[in-house]
């Protein structure tokens, strides 16, 4: 499908939800790790974040894993709960 | 104009009336790094406050997705191009001298803005060259608040399908690298733009809170402060012909739901938010419009001794007492136009947090009671790591939270449990 659509400046809603040119992808993993460390720090278990970017309901989150791919954001969770998961902790 | 102090620009500012000062000040941070834009805040105020005849097109609380997502449409863009035109290139800051004692950096905390304010910038003329005004700004067009950003990154729905999502088909494109929701209701601002505009002098600033509030008896529906308000939230309501905005909840912030007994107790809003993004509050003010010191009120720590909560657009020079922890992963020229030249410092600071600041974070939607002051009882260390290539400590600290009367609420420590309700009982109270 083709992604791609010119903004219409009579149209007010044209500019809702189009893409902001980010060629290295570096905010994106930035905002995944972000959400990542939040939520374990709220006390959810790293299943239950992921589970935040598996559901479309969570059009951010969500888009994350789509554009990166899902062993990309079990990475990024994995890493967040060495840190901020009690039970996945590995430091000492 | 007479002079008033603003803070936040760092140097006094034109205001058309005297400075006076409230005995408390209702503010609120909200951590802008949690909210995933569930919308819940958007319908806990809908239903509560906004659900009448007249008010369909009202949202006092909204989130809206950026940098395109707007309520009314693109309220901030025009705003800031607005500004521009009246003074163009002139939204810059100055630093201040760090070598400053700590009341002077109270009183100035983010350096000196050098450009015009809305007020300022007033006489400029550049909305409509054949008409003054007392607050440049400009009247949303009816289309423009059609728009409350409910779903506004994808299609909720194929149509005519209950409970269904679109899964990957999309007539529009998605955001493909970054944006954030930025959760906004009336900052209750200290030099409010609604209240300098009204020509009926409609628009009040209550002493006991500061809430800005507008006497519907008065009002004659000249949309004067929706015209002049720079967050566009001040609202037309055509059934009554009047202006309407939000109250902040202020019987409940007046401690009146027989819920808490008396105790100041948070908006809606706020309460609502199961992202445990939002803190409100009420802080003291000094009459040079600055916050007085109080070290242990968890709003004044992260405004004041963290700097990690940013005034949203400083530089329209409001003084709103809303205040962001900004989204860490965004471009860091973007978050300046939109908090100001702290930025760089909040996202440090909030990125490897301080012990103390991790406790306070700690705060954050474990009580609808409005919290005064904090202490924190140190505990044990759990551990020492690298994070974001800086070291980190962290300690299992309790925190505690009184009440106006000094009784405490409730305590919580850093690593908290989570408990899960059984799916039975998803919905207890």
């Amino acid at each position: 499908m083709d992604l791609t659509k010119e903004p219409e400046q009579d149209d007010p809603l044209t500019l809702n939800a189009v893409g902001v040119f980010d060629p290295s992808g570096e905010s994106l993993r930035m905002m995944a790790a972000c959400f990542a460390e939040e939520y374990l720090r709220l006390g959810f278990p790293p299943g239950r974040v992921l589970a935040l970017f598996e559901s479309p309901r969570y059009p951010l989150a969500n888009g994350a894993l789509k554009t990166l791919g899902y062993p990309t954001i079990l990475s990024i969770v994995a890493n967040a709960a060495r840190v901020w998961s009690p039970a996945h902790r590995s430091h000492g | 104009m007479p002079d008033v102090y603003n803070w936040q620009l760092g140097r006094p500012m034109a205001y058309p009336y005297e400075q006076a000062m409230p005995k408390r000040q209702w503010a609120f941070v909200m951590n802008i790094n949690r909210c995933l834009g569930c919308q819940t805040c958007t319908m806990a105020c809908k239903s509560t406050w906004t659900f009448e005849r007249g008010q369909e097109h009202m949202w006092w609380a909204n989130v809206e997705t950026k940098p395109y997502g707007g309520y009314p449409y693109a309220w901030d863009v025009k705003l800031l191009e607005l500004l521009d035109k009246a003074n163009p290139g002139g939204m810059t800051w100055s630093e201040s001298d760090s070598d400053e004692r700590d009341s002077a950096l109270r009183a100035a905390p983010y350096g000196t803005y050098d450009g015009k304010t809305i007020f300022e910038a007033a006489d400029s003329r550049v909305t409509r060259p054949e008409h003054s005004q007392r607050v440049l700004g400009y009247l949303p067009a009816d289309a423009e608040w059609a728009t409350p950003n409910l779903h506004e990154d994808v299609p909720p729905a194929p149509a005519g399908e209950k409970g269904q999502w679109v899964r990957g088909g999309l007539s529009l494109p998605e955001h493909k690298a970054w944006f954030f929701y930025l959760a906004r209701v009336c900052n209750h601002c200290s030099y409010p733009a609604c209240l300098a505009a009204c020509p009926r002098q409609a628009i009040y600033k209550r002493p006991e809170d500061g809430i800005v509030l507008i006497d519907q008896e008065r009002c004659r529906g000249y949309r004067k402060c929706v015209e002049a308000c720079p967050y566009k939230k001040a609202m037309y309501r055509p059934t009554t012909r009047t202006s309407e905005k939000c109250i902040a909840c202020y019987p409940r912030v007046e401690g009146s739901d027989p819920e808490t007994g008396g105790c100041p107790m948070e908006t809606r809003c706020m309460a609502a938010c199961i992202g445990q993004i939002r803190m409100q509050g009420l802080v003291q003010m000094e009459q040079d419009g600055t916050w007085t010191k109080d070290r242990q009120n968890p709003l004044y720590y992260l405004v004041h001794e963290a700097k990690v909560a940013l005034p949203l657009y400083p530089q329209f020079g409001t003084e709103p007492n809303g205040f962001y922890i900004p989204p860490r992963w965004v471009p860091r020229g973007y978050l300046r136009q939109m908090f100001g030249p702290g930025v760089d410092h909040a996202i440090e600071r909030y990125m490897v947090p301080e012990r103390e600041l991790l406790a306070v974070l700690q705060l954050f939607r474990k009580d609808n009671r409005i919290i005064f002051r904090y202490e924190i009882e140190e505990g044990p260390k759990v551990f020492e790591t690298e994070i974001h290539g800086k070291p980190f400590t962290l300690y299992d600290d309790t925190v505690i939270a009184f009440d106006e009367h000094g009784s405490e609420l409730f305590r919580t420590k850093v690593e908290e449990p989570l408990y899960e309700r059984p799916p039975e009982r998803l919905n207890s109270i």
